[in-house]
């Protein structure tokens, strides 16, 4: 069993949050979903718990993290959508990025293949010849040196990438409903969190992307416009009570012969907070 | 028990479960809050001299405990429980920290030599953070050589990120560290145009003993420079001057002080030392053939001779600087002073000249595709033509410039572009499009946050509504008035 495995099998409470997520996904009310709560307090564990809900209904998703070594930031975030969902909806994205970006710097490309690739399948050709048909998509060169032979600024340069990757990622999920994940967003950089807020937004504000949902998870509640929060839902996740506690315990097949009066030690102690619970029996389980 | 556990939860909860770990499992986990993610294979650089499947059995271990959980393919100890255990390690006396660390900077040295792009900077950030924990001074350094290729190619989340790693040592870090850190902190923040911010971590850095000379000068330098962008030219002045009398410099150096310095005394008015100082920057820079330095101080000496008006010294400087452009091959800076000797002759209002080096600029800049360059030139071409009295050519430069700077989303200059065609409109006795222009320019001032602005242009537009002067009935009680008092007259002097 992996750690993904056990943490959804372990994964108690946060029903209501479960449910109007399921509500979102069906009815499409609210395309941001902002949850928020100290360390600790089970974000990734209903991120974990979501995107297993996502692949039970088979729609498509993405999901950038952020970490201290990793700090994605608008072409980083714009090119793991792409690379998500497919590089071939995103030409136009793809065709913008190495534009903007040295394209004089060369290098020898090693391809190694595996497995079965399908290339045309299905195509009929009439009274027309092919050349060759490449079998192997290099999606962009991810040099990310601006070209010196241009002048464009960076704000101008953020600006169209990311108008173009807007106009191709509602072409996609114009067919496709899709889910962006956003987990420990509170370590965004500034220049981000203002294009994330400012920029990429746009397109649920002006209603242009209807098939997507965006699921953000940071320790703070976000700052936002009155615009802004008309299309986000915020949600704070608070403590766990006596019963997930007791549920708790027994899906990590606690063995006690007084599990409620465990787990209201537990709650006394720990006021309810998810990890604190978690690290409790961890201790409980390693001094037995 | 369970007391006792919720007591040391507040330093990341360990310490009582690293003491219920089996000493292996727990020195593992230990050396696991080193770096920010693990997997097996990093564990294996950690503890090289354990057996496969002890490790393998250890990892196991450590991968079911609440405080470790998945992040992305790897797994990472709670934060809260890292930290203390990493501020742990930075205290703890003997090597095993800096040896720990330099296996992991060499574990990170092999993983880079296969990667590219992206991954490659991930690769080359968690070097570096564990290069300063072997070998500070030389982990530093590579902070620095990174923060300086991200600035460069405008990546400024990346450099923020470089900081915030190398701020996780600060327990330890030396003098010359801080230094070096606190001055790549302030010039992100500059970057930012987070001025305040910036001049308090200049400042810090001038006040730490042990900044290196190199970059003490660099910091005065830019703390001028940005006194200088922010107009207070007395503090400018003071620190350039400092900078200047600062030994040792290289030689390239001190003549880009001495601009500064120039530019700083002509924002203060001061003609006379302005000059002399440029002129002493153009011959350090003709000596030691600095190119740039020497096309940067004619440009800035034929802008000090125009605030003068003395346009042909003004012409000369900028031809000058022109011509070690071309030498250069530097089109951008090229269009820039195109820019600036189509400012003159329209000052001398001489169209045709001006005109001619306008279209110079706006060439260079589409062929870059520097859309705020073409806007920028096209608000200039757009003055002239109005002033040559070709409103529809100055009313169609105007329009592409507006929609530029719409597309940049910058409201200020798209204001000022829609009000200067509203003008040409209502020049042009186009009553309906100068009102819609009117209201525009409004709107746009208004998105801007300049409400004075838009209050000048409501007013100019309610003009146009209201022409000035008296309302008709106003005319009516005057005349009147004379009717009666000649009816008056004429009736007096009949009787």
């Amino acid at each position: 069993m992996t750690q993904l495995d056990r943490r959804l099998s372990e994964f108690v409470d946060r029903s209501t949050e479960m449910r109007r997520f399921s509500e979102i996904l069906e009815k499409r009310s609210k395309p941001v979903i902002f949850v928020h709560g100290a360390s600790g307090v089970g974000k990734s564990s209903l991120l974990a718990r979501m995107i297993h809900e996502c692949s039970l209904r088979g729609i498509a998703k993405t999901e950038i993290v952020w970490t201290e070594t990793r700090n994605p930031d608008h072409l980083n975030i714009m090119r793991t959508v792409r690379d998500s969902l497919g590089a071939q909806h995103f030409s136009g994205f793809t065709a913008l990025v190495n534009g903007y970006y040295d394209e004089r710097v060369k290098f020898d490309l090693t391809v190694n293949t595996s497995g079965t690739i399908n290339v045309a399948s299905g195509a009929s050709f009439v009274n027309a010849t092919t050349g060759d048909i490449a079998g192997v998509m290099v999606r962009d060169c991810m040099f990310v040196v601006p070209r010196r032979d241009l002048g464009v600024s960076e704000n101008e340069r953020m600006l169209r990438l990311t108008q173009q990757f807007l106009e191709d990622l509602a072409g996609f999920t114009e067919g496709s409903p899709t889910v962006m994940f956003f987990d420990a967003v509170e370590k965004m950089t500034e220049e981000t969190k203002k294009w994330m807020w400012g920029e990429f937004m746009n397109v649920f504000r002006d209603g242009r992307a209807s098939n997507v949902v965006c699921v953000f998870l940071g320790q703070t509640a976000p700052e936002l416009d009155r615009e802004t929060r008309r299309v986000v839902e915020e949600t704070a996740l608070g403590p766990l009570q006596l019963d997930d506690i007791e549920e708790y315990l027994r899906k990590r097949n606690v063995a006690c012969q007084a599990p409620r009066e465990l787990a209201r030690m537990i709650l006394v102690q720990t006021k309810g907070h998810p990890y604190e619970v978690a690290y409790n029996v961890d201790l409980f389980e390693e001094m037995r | 028990m369970l007391a006792s556990a919720a007591a040391t939860t507040a330093d990341g909860g360990c310490e009582l479960l690293l003491s219920q770990l089996p000493a292996a499992a727990g020195q593992c986990l230990r050396l696991c809050a080193i770096p920010h993610q693990f997997d097996r294979e990093i564990l294996a650089a950690l503890q090289p001299d354990l057996a496969v499947e002890e490790r393998e059995a250890i990892y196991c271990r450590l991968e079911r405990l609440a405080l470790v959980s998945p992040r992305g393919a790897m797994l990472a100890i709670h934060d809260t429980a890292r930290k203390y255990l990493f501020n742990k390690w930075l205290t703890a006396e003997g090597g095993a920290f800096q040896e720990a660390s330099e296996r992991l900077r060499a574990f990170f040295a092999r993983q880079e030599a296969g990667t590219t792009g992206q991954a490659q900077s991930d690769t080359l950030r968690r070097r570096m953070f564990h290069w300063i924990g072997a070998d500070q001074p030389a982990g530093v350094a590579e902070f620095e050589r990174l923060c300086r290729a991200d600035r460069k190619a405008a990546r400024l989340s990346d450099c923020a990120s470089l900081i915030a790693l190398v701020h996780e040592y600060d327990a330890i870090l030396t003098g010359a560290s801080q230094g070096a850190l606190l001055y790549h902190e302030a010039k992100l923040a500059a970057d930012r145009s987070d001025n305040d911010v910036a001049e308090r971590l200049f400042r810090t850095a001038l006040g730490n003993a042990s900044l290196r000379p190199g970059l003490r000068l660099k910091t005065r330098n830019r703390l001028g420079l940005l006194y200088s962008s922010e107009r207070r030219w007395d503090d400018a002045i003071a620190e350039l001057q400092i900078a200047r009398a600062t030994t040792p410099m290289e030689p390239r150096q001190l003549p880009m002080i001495i601009h500064d310095l120039a530019v700083a005394w002509r924002g203060k008015g001061n003609r006379e030392r302005s000059e002399r100082l440029l002129e002493e920057a153009i011959a350090l820079a003709d000596v030691g053939e600095n190119l740039l330095c020497l096309a940067t101080a004619w440009n800035s000496l034929g802008t000090l001779h125009r605030s003068f008006r003395d346009y042909p010294r003004a012409i000369g400087s900028y031809e000058k600087s022109l011509s070690y452009l071309e030498r250069m091959n530097d089109r951008f800076r090229r269009s820039a002073v195109y820019n600036n000797l189509g400012d003159v002759y329209a000052e001398l209002s001489d169209w045709q000249k001006s005109q001619k080096y306008f279209e110079m600029s706006l060439e260079v800049s589409r062929a870059a595709a520097d859309t705020v360059g073409q806007a920028k030139t096209l608000t200039n071409l757009m003055r002239v033509y109005s002033n040559s009295q070709r409103k529809d050519e100055a009313i169609s430069a105007g329009t592409t410039a507006f929609q530029y700077f719409l597309g940049l989303r910058d409201e200020f200059n798209a204001a000022a572009a829609i009000l200067r065609i509203a003008k040409i409109h209502r020049s042009a006795k186009r009553v309906s499009q100068a009102l819609e222009g009117y209201g525009k320019a409004i709107e746009l001032y208004e998105a801007a946050g300049d409400k004075q602005a838009a209050q000048d242009v409501e007013l100019e537009r309610a003009t146009l509504i209201k022409p000035l002067g008296l309302p008709w009935w106003a005319w009516v009680f005057p005349l009147l008035l004379l009717l009666l008092a000649t009816a008056i007259i004429v009736l007096i002097a009949r009787s």
